[in-house]
């Protein structure tokens, strides 16, 4: 018998299997209790996750309180009072055009430790150019935005109270160069699994521009076509000179293959202005690859640049 | 204005309980656990109610609550049988198949979850993402890895893929 023949068995099996009368009852108990509990409004079960939720919003609370005045103005900031907006531009800023400052944004951990959540999310300020303070709204606003997110995501998991479930976001800042800042929001969520996702924010100082993939090169150039050919290439290299590495290319089955990077696929450019283009975990590879990055040479960008 | 998709829970519950009694014995192999499993999951859906946004999405919502409590009765028991042995003698399934069904058994919980809604229950892909949460691509690579590893054919997979 071939495989494929014992994987039509157990299917045979799986759904032939038979499931005794009581699975019925198991069924009905459960939902009975639930319902009585529910009448009766407060359960035992109810309460102490009502004080388990007081000491988690406590803590909060305390955490708040040290970032109060940030959080505030993250939250309010993009376009709503442009006197707050001020009063955060104007808090005393080094040399450095981008500052930024870390909020707490959320912390929580269960009592039975299934579900924990750690997000630390920054604020950045802007001195001076009009540009470069909007731009910077704008990814403020957006970060907030996806942590918020996340967060409700996090938080309906824990009151399903499913299986174990982590959610740990974090920043770096990559790039901070005369003329460019790149910052790269992180987050790893465990779920059984666990999978890690990757956020880049690219501001061009120069030109105070929040910049994305698509506005480096010209309106005609084929830049999605030459980038994913050139990291074809990569791929194949790094395969060939490290057995242990693989990417999703030279699948068995074609469709598998990684075809071509998205017109706004995530990059930044690194310290020494070199382009960089980055995937998620699964997006290119196996998971035990993490996510992958590719430095795309000068050779490549040069014909495909804007200006 | 909260309207609860308590009565609609109740009503799927009963209709598919023995879809979910066999998704949860797929990860436990004995009909007690299987059966306190099935007992929580509609205790824990009936309870939460109220966390299901789409309607629509109510089988696969218990799915997933199966799912879930059933990969973390497998963790918790783990972590008693590396404390003390395991003695209570569970029932062998019954299994004709040792070979790949022992390969199936040895993949990670998530893994071989996605091989069982996939095979057993045939779902599509994109029902697989909605059930367990997680983006289509991340489901994908789980398939792949999962047949790699059960050195199963990926032909048929062709075409759903595509």
């Amino acid at each position: 018998m071939n495989r494929q023949e014992q994987l039509d068995m157990l299917k045979k099996e799986y759904n032939e299997m038979e499931v005794p009368e009581e699975a019925l009852e198991a069924l009905q108990r459960g939902i009975q209790k639930a319902k009585q509990e529910k009448q009766a409004g407060l359960s035992a079960r109810m309460q102490q996750k009502d004080n388990f939720r007081k000491a988690g919003w406590q803590w909060k609370s305390a955490v708040r309180v040290v970032a109060a005045a940030s959080v505030l103005a993250l939250l309010i900031v993009p376009n709503v009072n442009p006197k707050i907006a001020e009063a955060v531009a104007d808090v005393p800023v080094l040399n450095k055009v981008i500052d930024l400052v870390t909020i707490h944004h959320y912390q929580e951990e269960a009592a039975d430790e299934k579900y924990a959540a750690s997000v630390k999310t920054p604020e950045l300020t802007a001195k001076g150019d009009a540009q470069l303070q909007s731009s910077v709204g704008e990814i403020n606003a957006e970060v907030v935005a996806y942590a918020d997110r996340m967060i409700e995501q996090f938080q309906q998991e824990m009151e399903q109270q499913g299986g174990v479930y982590g959610l740990d976001i974090t920043y770096n800042v990559v790039t901070d160069s005369e003329e460019w800042f790149a910052l790269q929001i992180n987050t790893v969520e465990t779920v059984a699994g666990g999978a890690e996702t990757v956020h880049y924010y690219n501001l061009d100082k120069l030109s105070g521009r929040y910049v994305l993939l698509a506005d480096l090169f010209r309106e005609d150039a084929d830049y999605v076509t030459a980038i994913s050919e050139n990291i074809k290439e990569q791929m194949t290299h790094r395969m060939e000179v490290d057995e242990n590495v693989v990417y999703d290319i030279n699948c068995e089955l074609p469709e598998d293959n990684f075809q071509q990077i998205a017109e706004n696929q995530t990059f930044y450019r690194n310290q020494d202005g070199q382009l960089v283009i980055v995937f998620n975990e699964y997006e290119v590879a196996p998971g035990f690859m993490g996510c992958p990055e590719f430095v795309i040479g000068d050779a490549v960008l040069k014909p495909l640049l804007a200006e | 204005m909260k309207q609860d998709n308590e009565a609609l829970i109740e009503q799927q519950l009963i209709a598919d309980y023995k879809k979910l009694y066999r998704l949860a014995y797929s990860y436990v192999h004995n009909e007690n656990d299987a059966l306190d499993l099935v007992q929580e999951s509609a205790y824990k859906a009936i309870k939460h109610s109220h966390t299901l946004k789409n309607p629509q999405y109510a089988g696969t919502w218990l799915y997933r609550i199966v799912i879930n409590e059933s990969i973390s009765f497998l963790r918790k028991r783990k972590q008693q049988e590396t404390v003390l042995y395991d003695m209570d003698g569970e029932t062998e399934d019954i299994y004709s198949d040792v070979d790949l069904h022992q390969a199936l058994e040895q993949l990670e919980p998530m893994d071989k979850t996605v091989i069982v809604l996939r095979y057993f229950e045939g779902m599509q892909l994109n029902q697989i993402a909605q059930t367990l949460d997680e983006n289509l691509s991340t489901v994908k690579s789980r398939l792949y890895r999962s047949l790699k590893k059960l050195r199963l054919s990926m032909e048929e997979e062709g075409a759903v893929l595509l």
